[in-house]
């Protein structure tokens, strides 16, 4: 039974936002809601034993290489991040200053797979694009399990031909005990 | 199963949780950097889960969230780093704010910790709101 159906609620309506959530409320006739959260997802994660990781790509530092501040004209950053065993990628949220907007993609290396899809946009011509939805998170309909070793790649491109201000963040579920969650600041 | 920072299992079953607010006002000079900056939990619940992030605010701004258990949540590449991301990753919209997938449990004596940096070129006004909800012993 999932959490709509249950009567009464198993948990405070942690993740029921107006802004995530489509449906009716109710089907005529039985009362019964109709109404989901694009948050659902996170509901697993919500009070186990994960602790957030978030990726940022790319680096502020790298941005300001540049004056402004920002990906150099059609410029493209690569990035690479090492998670623990058994980490969920759950979500990502993205921004881009130049409405032509960026290109990216995250790659599994145990799974020799791209790990959301192939190719994603933040920008205004394409199918995928998500820049209309601006906003945090998206989030993926399933969470994300990255394949051992934990390795992924990611690549960011510019797609405007100019110095463009973008940034992602890539947000994950990591077992705590493996250097997350334990306020160690070291890791 | 959740542990808290010391080990400790810590059973939502166990306790009431009640929606709260954190919040604080800023303010930035153009191209300002201003580091660990604070806020402080009243330390009446047992623990703080930070679920959602709001702003509003005059201008851009780049942010790097942590904590004073010395936890971070924000990574560059290998290694933690003290990264900040745009504001409009992190914060959201005033149609849709941030969402943590996974909530940040804090226990209550600690403080949300940030470092606040203005990429808008001007003066630059910032209310950040930390919601989510205040965790206290069923009992209490």
């Amino acid at each position: 039974m999932s959490f709509y159906e249950s009567d009464p609620i198993s948990d405070a309506p942690f993740l029921e936002l107006p802004s995530f959530q489509y449906g009716a409320w109710g089907m005529p006739g039985t009362f019964r809601r109709n109404n989901y959260s694009l948050l659902e997802p996170a509901r697993s994660f919500l009070w186990q034993n994960y602790a957030p990781v978030n990726w940022v790509i790319p680096r502020s530092a790298v941005l300001k290489q540049n004056t402004p501040a920002g990906v150099s004209a059609l410029g493209q950053i690569e990035d690479r991040f090492q998670l623990p065993p058994k980490s969920w990628l759950l979500a990502w949220a993205g921004y881009s200053s130049n409405a032509a907007g960026f290109r990216f993609s995250i790659y599994d290396e145990g799974a020799q797979d791209y790990a959301i899809s192939e190719r994603w946009q933040n920008g205004s011509d394409t199918a995928v694009d998500t820049s209309s939805d601006s906003g945090s998170p998206h989030m993926l309909p399933e969470p994300y399990l990255v394949v051992s070793p934990g390795a992924l790649q990611a690549k960011v491109v510019n797609l405007a031909n100019a110095i463009n201000d973008f940034q992602m963040v890539v947000y994950f579920a990591v077992p705590k005990g493996q250097g997350y969650g334990q306020g160690n600041i070291s890791r | 199963m959740q542990f808290d920072y010391f080990g400790n299992q810590l059973n939502p079953q166990a306790f009431s949780a009640r929606t709260g607010k954190y919040f604080n006002d800023y303010t930035l000079t153009a191209n300002q950097l201003i580091t660990n900056q604070s806020i402080t939990l009243t330390g009446q619940e047992m623990y703080f889960a930070i679920m959602r992030l709001m702003s509003v605010q005059t201008g851009a701004f780049r942010v790097s969230v942590y904590t004073s258990t010395s936890e971070r949540y924000q990574y560059g590449t290998q290694n933690a780093t003290t990264d900040r991301v745009r504001n409009e990753c992190y914060f959201g919209t005033a149609q849709r704010p941030a969402v943590l997938p996974v909530p940040i449990i804090i226990p209550g004596s600690s403080a949300i910790m940030m470092d606040l940096e203005d990429v808008s070129g001007g003066t630059n006004a910032l209310h950040l709101v930390f919601e989510g909800a205040r965790l206290f012993p069923l009992g209490k």
